[in-house]
């Protein structure tokens, strides 16, 4: 008596192509807004400025699709930045390998209380979230500047776009693996994964660990687009990762969707914080904007999803051999 | 067929306990090679919990278990896989954003040097495979778009592809026609010839008479009996299941039923009529009515629409355009709650997940379908809510030390008295029974049968949907046989027995009785 | 899962006929919680002397009622197996807006009135949300409580002026054993506990949150306690900003966010399962209890704001590791 989810098909890959309708929409209304938002060097700075939130959502997605959830994301984004500044004196390399371990590591953890201690998610990354933002608290109590000024270089030109086509590249080699299809499979449905012998502790750690490594990535990015720490630097982020994964069209239950779609999702979040600006609009509207959005873009999904399923539902089992 | 070569997987003392319930009792068996070997038993006989054991999902107690003459642990599925034991699950483990050869080798991928899934050679292989097997199922199709058969036979291609030692089937065949389930079939020759054991686990009769080499039965958590297939009747395996403990309350049910069948004979009123139209998925427009006093039948391969009827008159599944008339007024409104507020009440086959709020007291889970009955103004009278919880368990014989004990703690079949008595509360005319007696323990069914028998009497009619074909003859003065999405036969008086329900589930056409 | 779940329980017919106590105590995660509750007060005794003076307990009761408050509401949406994320929005637009409007004019007290109804109506809308739209409860709640936080912002233009009224600035001071926030904590209590446990709406929640199949077959209407669920979530939420605005006299606009996560963990932390269907309003108040207690004694220990933090989730986790585990894969 598995429940098939009616995924896939017809209306799906509508839902998925949603988000990247609005992204060129949102592109024409902030070209029209403003001439000159197309030229490269602009584009190049609203990636970097949105190369966070990128990562943040991609680590987000992949915890998504397995049929997880991480509300500790902003926590880790704030305690690896404000381990970096800390660190930033005993060298950079140190300090970046170590930031990167953070992350791995608090995605560990994660995965391990979830799957070995087999708590709810949602419940557990919360309290982590707590824990993390109370080391972030203790490494360092106020913001903070002193990054060297390279660092601040790091996401200059275009190299925000190379970034971005090195990690859609590196999805659609992942999404190919064997680690990837068990990583579908966990998330489509873990009983019948684990029936199939798929390995359910190593694949959910994988994708625990690259995961936290994203979010390493996101802290990194964020330190270069501010230049400093501050403990509350990511705290934003938890909500807005899982509103761009979900607006990309990763399933809320795991099992199907893509980075690239949350990717997507999160440049749509950063281009509406344009539009907001170039309208002139005071900038409390954003929050309106991608709250409704959010809300339209799921029930939207839903109302075209239900339909797939009558329709299949009306299909009767029959087969010929 | 059985050339007693070689022993392969031998089961000693193995037992299994789910709290204070044991679902295995000290099981011992020995398989040998190239044989198809039944294990038969009702639901509830701890047959699957046998299933999930040597499959590694459910670990054993204490036991030992050997293949090949080596001690083997199949301490999780990856551990019995490895040890040559594939399961073919009644339930479906298909993950539907992956094509079907992807689900087809999933848990054994090959892949290049660059780490990415040989899409070409998995097409091919599972190509190859399909071919062998005679299925006409392309690898390349996402799951999603499979129908339930289709995704049953897969099933079964992977578990084949592992080339196993020991092939476990568990009630494979459920979704698949006849023509679909003899493909399946005619292909376990082609294991048993390489020296493959296969396990079939069913409750089909027939189809495991023909296909097997021996059979045991399994009643309660014990083996009764190993014979050779050639040796046994249908008669001497149906009493062994059904065990002879519970014949006192079996002869007093069938004499109500027979007394009952021959009063359906004279006319009696017309209670429940209903028409479907063809659109909400059928062949044609579908006609059920009931009499006064009436158990009607519906029966039919899985997936072959008397589920699905049986829903759209509770309400629970919309169809418009349907009619529907309960003692010459018509039904209205497209929700199980209208239907009950009609007069028509629907009990369910999921009892964990549709019939039972897990955790809470059996009062609360008896008045659910009628707070308004048992609070003013919203607030719960609770001492009001106890008597008639109280008076309802007394009257169905629940057994239970109060009340307030939380439902989860009652035995399977007391648990679906529970949701049997939220439904007679609402004093409906018309129930509707949707499998719903499936695996509950026989003395627990026997009781229910007789509450039917009590409730029609009354002037009421049930519409029983049943997988059991013995449980409709026992009890059903007609029997509606569903096939392919339409009614195929519609059975009275001497025509109720298992081999003209059988015949008309196959699709044997006979001309609809009046 | 048909046959994983029938065979579980099928053969014996009789099963635990054993004194009523036994399923009822043995384990049960309300006691436990109020056992954390005790046992962290005795720790706090322990480490200072004045911990357990009335002064101070009714210091901790005042602190702990907003939370109390806004996790009664958490509590009830948690049983139907959803999440209320909007109580921050709405609880910080009725904290806001309460000065904003009010501008300390005593006469101006229907507006109370008027925040109470938008709240109402901001729960609806999440309950349309959830059972009319489908969208799960976590992400509709989401978008609205991000709608009602930018809408604070653009109603005040970003800065909050004014001030509340002076007799919810009296109510809500008072000190000592009635003071208006313990009372206003006292009240919703008791709302809740009937209206969970007592009231034929629990009934429709607890059934919906363990199976909505289970409560659409037996006839129950699921819309009307979704909506009832959330606009109760919603109200109390506006309640915890209003009896605030009055507590702290001005307008902030980061403060629903530092309520909405102990919210939710006083819920769990009270054995409610996150997962809907079981529950016990009794637990969330020891849940809120302990969170104060435990925050109250890291007060006493000096510790820093930073460690608090940390202290706090991990307790979470340990008493969460204690009851709040799910099924395994392996039977």
């Amino acid at each position: 008596m598995t429940k098939l989810r009616t995924s896939g098909g017809y209306s799906i890959r509508l839902s998925d192509l949603t988000i990247y309708v609005v992204l060129i929409a949102l592109v024409i209304i902030n070209t029209v807004l403003q001439p000159n938002f197309i030229e490269p060097l602009n584009l190049y700075y609203v990636l970097g400025t949105a190369m966070p939130l990128i990562f943040a959502s991609a680590a987000q997605g992949m915890v998504i699709l397995i049929s997880s959830i991480d509300l500790a994301t902003g926590s880790v984004v704030s305690l690896v930045n404000v381990l970096v500044v800390t660190l930033i004196g005993r060298g950079s390399f140190v300090a970046i390998c170590l930031a990167i371990l953070a992350g791995i590591a608090m995605g560990l953890i994660a995965g391990l209380i979830t799957t070995l201690l087999r708590l709810p998610a949602i419940i557990a990354t919360l309290a982590l979230s707590s824990v993390w933002a109370g080391l972030a608290l203790y490494v360092l109590p106020t913001p903070k500047g002193g990054l060297p000024d390279w660092f601040q270089t790091v996401l200059a030109g275009s190299r925000p776009l190379w970034i971005l086509v090195g990690m859609i590249l590196l999805w659609q080699w992942f999404s190919r693996t064997k680690q990837g299809k068990h990583m579908y499979a966990i998330g489509a449905n873990e009983n019948a994964a684990y029936m199939s012998g798929v390995p359910i502790l190593k694949t959910r750690l994988l994708v625990f660990a690259i995961s936290g490594l994203l979010l390493a990535l996101s802290a990194l990015s964020l330190s270069a687009t501010t230049g400093g720490g501050d403990p509350l630097s990511g705290t934003a982020l938890t909500l807005q990762s899982i509103a761009a994964a979900v607006l990309g069209g990763i399933h809320f239950k795991g099992g199907s969707g893509s980075i690239v779609g949350a990717i997507a999702g999160a440049i749509v979040l950063a281009l509406i914080t344009n539009v907001v600006y170039y309208t002139g609009a005071s900038a409390f509207y954003q929050g309106v904007v991608y709250g409704l959005l959010l809300i339209l873009a799921l029930s939207l999904s839903r109302l075209t999803g239900d339909r797939k399923a009558t329709f299949r539902r009306s299909l009767k089992p029959r087969m010929s051999i | 067929m059985t050339d007693a070569s070689a022993t392969t997987l031998v089961l000693q003392n193995v037992m299994k306990s789910y709290g204070s319930t044991r679902a295995l009792r000290d099981v011992s068996l020995s398989f040998e090679a190239g044989e198809i070997h039944t294990v038969l038993g009702e639901n509830g006989s701890g047959k699957s919990t046998l299933v999930k054991i040597l499959s590694g999902i459910a670990s054993k107690d204490s036991g030992e278990l050997t293949l090949d003459g080596r001690p083997i642990t199949c301490t999780s599925p990856t551990v019995s896989r490895a040890d040559g034991i594939a399961t073919v699950f009644q339930e479906l483990t298909f993950v539907p954003s992956l094509t079907l050869a992807e689900n087809v080798f999933l848990g054994s991928y090959k892949r290049h040097w660059t780490g990415v899934l040989d899409s070409r050679l998995l097409n091919r292989r599972c190509d190859e495979l399909m071919d062998e097997l005679g299925f006409d199922l392309d690898g390349r199709q996402p799951a999603s778009e499979l129908s339930l058969a289709q995704l049953q036979l897969a099933e079964f291609a992977r578990a084949y592809a592992r080339e196993p030692r020991v092939l476990i089937l568990d009630e494979a065949t459920s979704a698949l026609d006849q023509p679909e389930a003899a493909a399946l079939i005619g292909n376990l020759r082609k294991l048993t010839s390489r020296g493959t054991t296969v396990i079939f686990v069913s409750h089909r009769l027939d189809e495991v008479i023909e296909v097997s080499d021996r059979i045991s039965t399994l009643v309660d958590g014990r083996i009764v009996s190993t014979r050779q297939a050639g040796s046994v009747s249908r008669e001497s395996l149906l009493n062994e299941l059904l065990g002879n403990t519970i014949d006192s309350v079996r002869d007093v049910v069938q004499e109500t039923a027979a007394i009952l069948k021959e009063a359906t004979h004279e006319a009696k009123t017309v209670l429940f009529e209903c028409e479907i139209p063809a659109s909400a998925g059928f062949r044609s427009d579908i006609r059920i009515t009931a009499r006064r006093g009436e158990i009607v039948g519906l029966a039919g391969l899985q997936g072959h629409g008397q589920k699905r009827a049986l829903r759209i008159i509770g309400g629970d599944l919309p169809a418009s355009g349907m009619r529907r008339t309960l003692a010459d007024r018509p039904v209205t409104g497209r929700s199980p709650r209208d239907a009950i507020a009609a007069g028509i009440y629907y009990i369910p086959e999921e009892r964990k997940i549709e019939g039972i709020v897990t955790g809470h007291p059996v009062a609360a889970n008896l008045v659910l379908s009628s707070l308004p009955l048992v609070s003013r103004w919203g607030w719960l009278r609770r001492a009001l809510e106890h008597r008639v919880a109280e008076e309802m368990c007394t009257r169905l014989g629940v057994r239970l030390a109060s009340v307030r004990q939380p439902i989860d703690s009652l035995s399977g079949g007391n648990q679906q008295k529970v949701v049997l008595g939220r439904g007679l509360l609402c004093e409906p005319q018309l129930l509707l029974l949707d499998d719903s007696m499936r695996g509950i323990d026989v003395r627990a069914k026997n009781e229910i049968y007789q509450h039917l028998v009590d409730f029609t009497e009354a002037g009421a009619a049930v519409l029983l949907n049943s997988t059991e074909i013995p449980e409709l003859i026992r009890l059903c003065s007609r029997v509606i046989v569903f096939h392919d999405q339409d009614v195929s036969a519609e059975l009275t008086g001497d025509d109720v027995n298992e081999a003209a329900v059988l015949r008309a589930m196959f699709g044997q056409r006979k001309a609809p009785a009046a | 899962m048909t046959q994983t779940s029938t065979t579980a329980s099928e053969t014996i017919p009789e099963l635990s006929e054993g004194p009523a106590s036994k399923w009822r105590l043995a384990l049960n995660p309300v006691v436990l919680a109020y056992g954390a509750v005790l046992l962290l007060a005795a720790v706090g005794g322990i480490l200072d002397r004045n911990f357990l003076a009335s002064d101070h307990l009714f210091t901790m009761v005042n602190l702990g009622a907003v939370l109390g408050i806004v996790a009664a509401g958490q509590t009830i949406v948690i049983v139907t197996g959803g999440i209320d994320l909007s109580v921050a929005g709405v609880l910080t637009f009725a904290q806001v807006m309460t000065p904003f409007w009010i501008d300390g004019q005593s006469g101006r007290w229907p507006l109370i009135i008027v925040i109470l109804g938008i709240a109402l109506l901001i729960g609806a809308v999440n309950a349309f949300g959830v059972s009319v739209l489908r969208v799960q409860p976590m992400i509709m709640t989401l978008g609205v409580g991000a709608v009602i936080s930018a809408a604070v912002l653009i109603l005040t233009n970003g800065s909050s002026t004014g001030g509340p009224p002076k007799f919810l600035v009296t109510t809500m001071t008072r000190q000592g054993a009635l003071s208006g926030l313990l009372l206003m904590w006292i009240v919703v209590s008791i709302v809740t506990y009937v209206l969970l446990h007592e009231s034929s709406f629990g009934r429709k929640v607890f059934a919906y949150g363990a199976s909505a199949r289970t409560a659409r077959l037996a006839g129950l209407r699921s819309g009307t306690a979704i909506l009832g669920t959330y606009c109760f979530s919603a109200v109390t939420a506006a309640m915890a900003g209003i009896a605030l605005a009055g507590y702290t006299g001005s307008g902030d606009f980061g403060i629903g966010d530092t309520y909405l996560f102990p919210s939710i963990g006083a819920v769990v932390i009270g054995g409610t399962s996150i997962m809907g269907g079981r529950g016990n309003y009794l637990g969330t108040i020891a849940g809120v209890l302990i969170l104060t207690v435990l925050e109250a004694i890291l007060i006493v220990l000096n510790i820093a704001a930073a460690g608090r933090q940390i202290a706090e989730g991990l307790a979470i986790l340990i008493i969460l590791i204690a009851y709040a585990r799910e099924r395994r894969l392996r039977q």
